[in-house]
């Protein structure tokens, strides 16, 4: 074999590994397998469950829910107006709640400074936990039933430059449907991984009722500072027996 | 009688592993996916997949095997996902690389990458892992699950492939 195309190989692949350099890279920090306690299985069980009963019951928002409420896994997460969760990374529980149109985030590490972010959607907003947002912290979902001019679904928000704003959703142009999160009974179910991935999946309507359902799964996954939808496959469902969808087994 | 079989683990410095071979990881995964985004996302998959497992493998000996085999099976599933999702075949390699980093290959680099890209996807790991990663056949064999026979045949074929590419591109 030609020596001189393994060479010539060999400084080719080593030209373009070598355009990666370390101040490329966008992780800055190992993936840590310290899970905050809202993430764990039972605790994203809670959350599987809540999805799957907004598939048939509205969602009610607790408008009452106490601000001191601090610990999700304590609880069903169905939406709640106050939240905590590491959302900067330090490890930390830092503190989320919805008041008066406004997202407002304090930071274990900084407590006397309160981080807002106005809501574009004032409906009727609660928190429903963390996601992944890329990096080493987590984006906060905020899901809301659509006001006046807005639109029932979830957005995410997420720390930017030490201030908080909303994270865009993006969907390939081969994707028919517009990227969408949330719950709409009969036809849209979303929920978060215990690894704490966003997924939706869009029921068929002309299932609705069914036991056994057929759902298109989408990924949220980071990309460049936003989301970005990625289809998964056509997953199962025994609403019966299962929280949320799964890959179909054989038979 | 059941039979139950202790499987004795070494917990392993995750962090330690990180800091040495994040940046070869991520630079394999760029060869064998279309971008560095991807590639890094692989690379944090797989991190994320040992450190859910507290950081234990069999054999701490073989960690960097082991990472550079998750490696090598994320970056095929981010591929197949990518087809699936777009409804096209995925731009790789220098193909899809950004403008900025195109311009800085030299036009001998990109027509043999290109030529590469043009090869079956197990040519191409078998390739990159013996030309780049500069690994022994039996490690290659081991990073991809396949015989260290299967290893050398798909490496000469593939080498033979490439040649043939490149003097059907110039011609």
């Amino acid at each position: 074999m030609s020596t001189a195309l393994e060479n010539r190989l060999t400084a080719a692949l080593q030209a373009r590994a070598d355009l990666v350099q370390p101040e490329d890279l966008q992780h800055l920090t190992l993936p840590t397998a310290k899970s905050p306690r809202w993430r764990r299985p039972a605790v994203v069980t809670l959350v599987a469950v809540a999805a799957a009963v907004a598939i048939a019951v509205p969602i009610v928002f607790k408008t009452e829910q106490s601000s001191n409420h601090v610990d999700p896994t304590s609880r069903i997460p169905t939406p709640v107006t106050a939240l905590s969760g590491d959302v900067d990374g330090d490890g930390r529980p830092d503190r989320v709640e919805v008041l008066d149109g406004q997202l407002r985030l304090t930071l274990a590490a900084d407590p006397r400074h309160t981080r807002v972010a106005n809501l574009s959607n004032t409906g009727g907003v609660g928190l429903i936990g963390f996601a992944n947002v890329g990096g080493h912290g987590r984006g906060i979902v905020v899901g809301s039933l659509g006001g006046a001019s807005g639109r029932s679904g979830w957005s995410v928000y997420a720390l930017r430059d030490g201030g908080l704003g909303p994270m865009y959703l993006t969907a390939p142009r081969a994707e028919v449907n517009d990227p969408t999160l949330g719950q709409i009974p009969g036809r849209l179910v979303s929920w978060i991984t215990p690894a704490g991935d966003l997924r939706s999946g869009l029921l068929d309507p002309a299932q609705q009722g069914e036991q056994h359902l057929s759902v298109t799964v989408r990924a949220y996954l980071p990309r460049h500072g936003y989301l970005r939808q990625e289809r998964v496959g056509q997953w199962c469902w025994d609403t019966a027996t299962q929280t949320v969808p799964a890959p179909c087994t054989a038979g | 009688m059941p039979v139950s079989v202790d499987r004795v683990t070494t917990r392993l410095d995750l962090g330690e592993l990180y800091v040495a071979h994040r940046l070869s990881l991520v630079r394999l995964a760029t060869l064998l996916v279309d971008d560095r985004a991807s590639a890094e996302d692989v690379v944090q998959d797989v991190f994320a997949g040992l450190a859910s497992k507290g950081g234990s493998v069999r054999d701490p000996d073989r960690a960097l095997a082991y990472l550079r085999r998750a490696v090598v099976n994320r970056s095929r599933s981010a591929l197949r996902r990518r087809r699936t999702a777009r409804g096209y075949a995925p731009l790789r390699g220098v193909e899809a690389a950004r403008p900025d980093e195109r311009a800085l290959l030299a036009e001998e680099h990109r027509e043999i990458l290109a030529a590469l890209d043009r090869l079956a996807p197990r040519q191409r790991e078998v390739l990159l892992l013996r030309y780049w990663s500069d690994l022994s056949e039996g490690e290659i064999a081991d990073a991809l699950g396949i015989s260290r026979g299967s290893v050398k045949s798909t490496a000469s074929r593939a080498l033979a492939h490439l040649e043939t590419i490149m003097e059907s591109t110039r011609s």
